[in-house]
């Protein structure tokens, strides 16, 4: 009798959750006709958007994957003191609201900002510009990246950099034939998970960068400002990343379970204190 | 002909490794147990760990002194070093694991009989093909020095013989001083020249296997050589010889002179199995019945008692021993060797 109970209570559980994170998404496909839907997509806000969130994306995620690599790799491989406390602020904007990052990015790099009269003695202004929307994106995504990649570099067993060491690699070797192509898999998952954040970003682009159509009016910044104007464009580009969104989860698990036969890529190690 | 020295101290979790160790164009094997710093030491020879003290010099020149402030990285260092588990990079072929310190080696996958298996990645290979790509990209390095930690400990027990024996032929042929870190005593005397048993970050004892068994310095080298230990305490009689009343109450007789706490060492062939206490020259007679009967080889291993003892298969035969049977194991007092316990 008790058995039967709780199998029924976790059954209903479960279809009031499925219920509830599924009748959104598919409110947002049923509300229009798919061709209406597609035909949206000739709206100057929406190409504009796509483009300004395209370049911007792209930048930021090079920016971020250049820079953040490395970064991993040297945390990944060295013990140090202070190396904790190191992972713990790469961390702190994962829990930031991104407003707060906003501010944050507002106050270091805006024109009454921490290095506003450098950046004006030089004659750059980056507030409202298409550089800040740039440094907002890079600063949400980058954790997301540089914690996976962390991750990723740990994973790869240190006998194997022990040998090829002593096969008479330098460090550049040792990197680029041996530590990368092993937490490729893992870098990859972490650069789709830092990518899909990053297009995604609204909160502190639209503090730090604004919302300027053509200029620093992101995708996301383009339902907010077609919420009130054209219920339609909101939907359609709504729809639009529930399918880019869902595309990269399929492909990274696909990909996952072709490389180790298991079907989550997330593999956040515990790379927090040690 | 070349020669590896060194003489140094590094420091671990809880203790310091503290080896000298002069090896020529020989095999030296490190034997000792797991913690004793084994790895330790090849670790250091390789450049992967960095001694607090000392040097280590390859073929006369240094790679490594405190004093003189020199340390060469591991890439400068001319070692071939076949790591635990091999440490096959899972993503390159064997060939490009081989090739993997410079230039194309397909003389060293013939060698090794691996040729056939060229193309294909780590994951596909048995335990024994992996350690042969593991020598092979070993000795790609053109090394100077080879350092072998257990590279027979991934073995199944019936490729283990053979991988010896291959093993062994291979080092002979390349004439490098060579250091193979092993747990195993039998792997040891079976490949290496010479043996070094490593307890606790000190080399307790060096010496061909036969030594070793012979004239073990200590109840440890003593139970890992193979022969009987037994413990007890040791006062030398009015005759001349030496008494040890063993914990088990049996009391035993040796010419080794000791006093107080002491181990007693029997070899297994030095003991011989009777049914009943004979008039024989024997000193030491131990009267229990027999444990258990384990074929080796063309001998048979009987355990009486707190002994081992080592008889033919024919004499095993002759006397119908069973399990269960009470026999007398006799040994001589001239082969009970007593070392003390510290």
């Amino acid at each position: 009798m008790s058995r039967i109970a709780f199998a029924a209570m976790t059954a209903v559980a479960a279809g009031v959750a499925f219920a509830f994170l599924l009748l959104p998404l598919v409110a947002i496909f049923l509300r229009v006709p798919l061709g209406d839907l597609l035909d949206q997509f000739g709206n100057q806000v929406f190409r504009d958007a796509l483009v300004v969130s395209l370049k911007t994306s792209l930048i930021a995620h090079v920016a971020v994957l250049l820079f953040g690599t490395p970064t991993a790799y040297l945390i990944a491989r060295k013990r140090f003191f202070g190396r904790g406390a190191l992972i713990t602020l790469i961390e702190l904007p994962l829990v930031l609201p991104p407003a707060v990052a906003g501010i944050a990015l507002l106050a270091a790099f805006g024109r009454l900002g921490l290095l506003g009269d450098e950046l004006d003695a030089l004659g750059i202004s980056i507030g409202f510009t298409q550089t800040a929307v740039i440094l907002a994106v890079a600063f949400v995504e980058s954790p997301f990246y540089v914690r996976g990649a962390i991750a990723s570099f740990e994973s790869v067993d240190p006998d194997l950099i022990a040998a090829a060491r002593t096969l008479g690699a330098g460090p550049w070797r040792v990197f680029g034939r041996v530590a990368l192509p092993l937490a490729a898999g893992g870098l990859g998952a972490a650069s789709a998970l830092a990518l899909a954040r990053g297009l995604g970003e609204f909160g502190a682009t639209i503090i730090f960068a604004g919302s300027l159509q053509g200029v620093t009016q992101t995708l996301p910044l383009a339902i907010y400002a077609q919420l009130e104007q054209d219920f339609d464009v909101a939907l359609a580009i709504s729809a639009l990343f529930v399918l880019v969104g869902a595309a990269i989860l399929v492909s990274l698990k696909v990909f996952a379970w072709a490389r180790h036969g298991s079907i989550s890529p997330f593999r956040f190690a515990a790379s927090t204190s040690r | 002909m070349g020669s590896a020295r060194l003489d140094i101290t590094v420091p671990v979790r809880g203790f310091d490794v503290e080896v000298a160790l002069g090896v020529g164009a020989e095999t030296v094997a490190l034997v000792g147990p797991s913690g004793a710093g084994k790895t330790t030491v090849l670790r250091a020879v390789a450049g992967l760990t960095r001694p607090s003290r000392g040097r280590i010099s390859s073929n006369g020149s240094l790679w490594f002194d405190s004093r003189g402030k020199v340390n060469l990285r591991p890439e400068q260092r001319a070692v071939g070093y076949v790591l635990q588990e091999y440490a096959l990079f899972p993503h390159l072929s064997v060939e490009k694991n081989v090739s993997f310190a410079g230039g194309k080696r397909r003389d060293l996958l013939e060698r090794l009989g691996i040729a056939g298996l060229a193309k294909a990645k780590p994951g596909e290979l048995s335990g024994g093909e992996r350690q042969r790509v593991a020598l092979a990209r070993a000795l790609a390095r053109r090394p100077e020095v080879l350092l072998l930690d257990e590279p027979m400990a991934a073995l199944d027990p019936h490729t283990r013989g053979r991988v010896r024996a291959e093993l062994r032929t291979l080092l002979r042929e390349l004439g490098l001083p060579a250091i193979l870190v092993t747990h195993d005593f039998v792997d040891a005397a079976a490949v290496a020249d010479r043996i070094a048993v490593l307890v606790d970050g000190r080399i307790v004892q060096t010496g061909t296997a036969e030594d070793l068994i012979a004239a073990p310095s200590s109840p440890f080298v003593a139970e890992l050589a193979g022969g009987n230990l037994l413990r007890g305490n040791a006062r030398v009689r009015v005759d001349g010889l030496t008494e040890v009343v063993l914990d088990s109450g049996l009391e035993i007789t040796s010419t080794d002179e000791a006093s107080g706490p002491v181990g007693v060492v029997v070899h297994p062939w030095e003991i011989s199995i009777s049914r009943a206490e004979t008039a024989d020259s024997a000193q030491n007679h131990v009267r229990a019945p027999i444990e258990s009967i384990v074929p080796v080889g063309n001998r048979r291993r009987v355990r009486v008692g707190p002994l081992t003892a080592e008889v033919t298969a024919a004499s095993a035969e002759r006397l119908g021993l069973k399990e269960g049977e009470v026999v007398v194991a006799a040994f001589k007092a001239t082969a009970t060797r007593l070392t003390p316990l510290a």
